[in-house]
Formats: structure tokens, C-alpha cells, sequence
């Protein structure tokens, strides 16, 4: 409260009256104390307090005018000092709605004003680029793990039907073998058999070829997850310094 | 006496474009400072106005429920913007969009309050009068403060559930032009 009452500076110190009114003659004490007080608020201005104003200005008074001028530029400095706090306060929160109030200020204020207003919509479309990057990376890492999901379902179903395949080869070798102890020298039967054989060889030969360029995709694609994941990673640690 | 016992004239009288109205309070709201916009607008000398609870210049068609918001805002340390229908000396009236933050010590201490205040266009004037007709209905339909204070409240909650908006980004999207929804 002490603090409040000593930025009053009255800049009477004779309780409103004028010594002129009364004597006639220039009052040089009250003259004396107005400049007192236009220094004292001065100072404090320069020094970063923008707190003071002069009140009780004595329009009798030598120098009144300029302590009205005064407090007219300090209100425009103050104003100016607060709404630059509270605009770019906002815009670090992400609330790029609170612009600088623009209007009122004059001069290099308002310049200064356009400035900060312009630096804002620059932060907001940042920010909402670095946002929909960061979501595209998102649905691009979903994607591959899909891919990834569906690819390892697909090698073991492969996987099986190789298995069940070179179960398949053994059995018919040892027909084969079976048939050749036995000393039945069918053709016919020769001919089934050896054409069973080169069926099961020739779709064994595409599986091993179809699992193997699976393979290569699935190391390939885990390589492209892999980058994702990165690249999702780079893009969180970026939002989060915004 | 705190409060102006003038009655509303309807007359309105308008803040020039580019001048702003500048005062202060302490932490009990009594006038600390009143710049020369201030005293010309509402016709008072200096020396009526320092030390007079600022409620001095309050309109009384206002809702409460601004004020309450008010308050509310700055001993919490934040911002507030309002739009404000203010009183003359002689019962006339005029419209401002105010600004008010706290004012803050070297130690970070509240040691007052500020206010920046502007004028606001025709438009934004025109919707906060029907926005505070009816949150002056709503506060009227209770019979004392405690209850009449609630339902301003209240119904200035619904009113910023429809505008889809937060109280603050409606004030400014009121001030910078947007269509009233």
C-alpha cells in the first residue's frame, strides 16, 4: 500500500491552491516543487518504473502541460510494455489468439506493434505446419506396422505350406525308392512319378523363390519402419521445444 | 459516496478512434491514477476521482456477472478483457473495450491494478448489448445477490458454449471484426 501512495507525487504541496491566486505573484516555491516531482517521476521512468505518473497537476503552474505530455507518454510506454508481454506470452502457450492491441499506439509503437503482430502469425503457421507434419509421420509409421503385421502372416503361412511341401517331396522319393527296390518297372507309373517329382521340385523351387523375395521386402520394409520410427521420433522432440 | 447516484440519460458519448483511457487502482480498487481521457469522457476533475472506488463510473445496466469474471481473473495474477458500459457524471453513458492486468512489484507481489481502455466498433457494442440483456434476465430471476450473481454466471457460460468460443477468444474475435456467429 506504502508503495501505491508514494507513486501519488501530488505535485501541489500546498493542497491545491496557487500562491498566485492570492499574492500575485509567481509562486516559485510551487513551481519549484512541480519540477521536483516531473524529475522524481523521470527518473523513475528511466529506470525502468513505469509505475509513476504526476498527479495533482496545477495548471497555474509553469510546466504543467509538459507533466500531462508526460504521463501521456508513459501511459503509451506502459501500454505498449504490456501488451508485448502479454501477446508473446500467449503466442509460447500455443494461444496465438491474443495479438497485440494495436490500436491507440502511434507512431513507432504502432510500427513496433505491426512487427510483433506479424512475428505471431509466423509462430502460429509453424506451428501448425510442425503439427501436421508430425501427424502425417504418425499415419505413415501406423501404415508400415500394418504392412509389417500382414507380411509376417503371410511368411508363416508360407512358411507351413513349404513345410508341408518338403513333407510332401519326401514321401514321393521314397514311393520312388520304394518302387525301384520293388523292381516294378511300369512305365506309366515311372512317368506319374517322375512328373509328381518335377511338380513338387518346380513348386519348390517358386516357393523358395517367392519366401526369399518376401524376405527381401520384409528386410526392406523393416528398414522404411525403421526411418519412420526415426523420423517420428525428430519431429515429437521438435513439437516439444515449440 | 462511492457510487454516482445519477441516473442514466441514454445519452451516449464515444471514445475517439485512437485515444485510450488509462487508470489505476489499488488492491482494494480505489483510483490511484485517471489520465486526462479518462476525466474529459466522463466529466471529472482529478481531484473527485483519486481515492473513489472505481465502481464510481460503473453503468448500471452492466450484469454483475462481468465483474464477478473480473475479479475473478486478476487476483488470480491474469488478464482480463471486457467490454464495459461506463457511467458520466451526468448519467450519460459510453462503451469501451477494457484491457486490465495486474500491476506487479520487482518481487512479483500484486501492487494494483491497471486498466488500457479503447473504443470498440459499433458491431461489438451492438452484440454485447444483447449478450448483457440477457445476462441482466438471468441475474434479475433471483431475489438476492448471492443467487443473482450464479446465474449471470451461468448463463454467460451457455452463451460462450454456443458461441463454441472461451470467454476470451470471443472478446477478441469480437474486437478484431469476426462475424457475431
Amino acid at each position: 500500500m506504502n508503495g501505491i501512495l508514494k507513486n501519488l507525487f501530488a505535485a501541489r504541496p500546498d493542497n491545491g491552491k496557487s500562491a498566485e491566486a492570492t499574492t500575485g505573484q509567481p509562486d516559485t516555491g510551487a513551481a519549484e516543487a512541480a519540477l521536483a516531482k516531473l524529475s522524481e517521476v523521470l527518473a523513475a521512468a528511466a529506470n525502468g518504473d513505469l509505475e509513476a505518473r504526476v498527479t495533482g497537476i496545477d495548471e497555474a503552474v509553469p510546466g504543467a502541460e509538459a507533466m500531462h505530455a508526460l504521463n501521456q507518454l508513459l501511459d503509451m510506454t506502459d501500454a505498449y510494455v504490456r501488451e508485448t508481454r502479454a501477446s508473446l506470452d500467449a503466442a509460447q502457450e500455443g494461444r496465438f489468439h491474443r495479438l497485440f492491441l494495436q490500436r491507440g499506439m502511434r507512431g513507432v509503437f504502432a510500427q513496433g506493434a505491426g512487427i510483433i503482430n506479424a512475428s505471431i502469425a509466423r509462430m502460429q503457421q509453424a506451428a501448425a505446419e510442425e503439427q501436421e507434419r508430425a501427424r502425417r509421420q504418425a499415419e505413415r509409421l501406423e501404415a508400415a506396422k500394418g504392412f509389417g503385421e500382414h507380411l509376417d502372416s503371410t511368411v508363416e503361412k508360407l512358411s507351413e505350406a513349404a513345410s508341408r511341401l518338403d513333407e510332401l517331396a519326401q514321401g514321393l522319393q521314397s514311393r520312388m525308392e520304394r518302387m525301384i527296390d520293388e523292381g516294378e518297372q511300369s512305365a506309366a507309373n515311372a512317368r506319374e512319378a517322375l512328373e509328381g517329382a518335377q511338380a513338387v521340385a518346380s513348386g519348390a523351387h517358386e516357393l523358395a523363390s517367392s519366401i526369399e523375395e518376401i524376405a527381401r521386402q520384409a528386410a526392406e520394409s523393416d528398414q522404411a519402419v525403421r526411418q519412420v520410427r526415426e523420423d517420428v521420433g525428430n519431429a515429437v522432440n521438435a513439437t516439444e521445444k515449440l | 459516496m462511492s457510487r454516482n447516484t445519477a441516473a442514466p440519460t441514454g445519452r451516449e458519448r464515444f471514445l475517439a478512434h485512437d485515444e485510450i483511457i488509462v487508470s489505476k487502482t489499488d488492491l482494494k480498487g480505489h483510483i490511484t491514477y485517471a489520465n486526462k481521457v479518462f476525466l474529459d469522457i466522463a466529466d471529472y476533475v482529478e481531484e473527485e476521482v483519486l481515492g473513489r472506488p472505481h465502481n464510481l463510473i460503473r453503468h448500471p445496466e452492466m450484469p454483475r456477472a462481468i465483474f464477478h469474471l473480473l475479479w475473478e481473473e486478476l487476483q488470480a495474477g491474469r488478464e482480463i478483457f471486457a467490454y464495459v458500459k461506463n457511467m458520466c457524471k451526468n448519467g450519460d453513458h459510453y462503451w469501451v473495450f477494457a484491457h486490465v492486468t495486474p500491476s506487479f512489484d520487482e518481487h512479483g507481489a500484486i501492487i494494483g491494478y491497471h486498466s488500457n481502455r479503447r473504443a470498440p466498433g459499433r458491431p461489438a457494442i451492438e452484440e454485447m448489448e444483447r449478450l448483457y440483456a440477457r445476462l441482466r434476465q438471468a441475474e434479475a430471476s433471483a431475489p438476492r445477490p448471492k443467487e443473482q450473481l450464479v446465474r449471470g454466471r451461468a448463463e454467460l457460460d451457455a452463451a460462450l458454449k454456443e458461441a463454441g468460443l472461451g470467454y476470451e477468444p470471443y472478446c477478441l474475435s469480437i474486437w478484431q471484426g469476426r462475424a457475431a456467429a
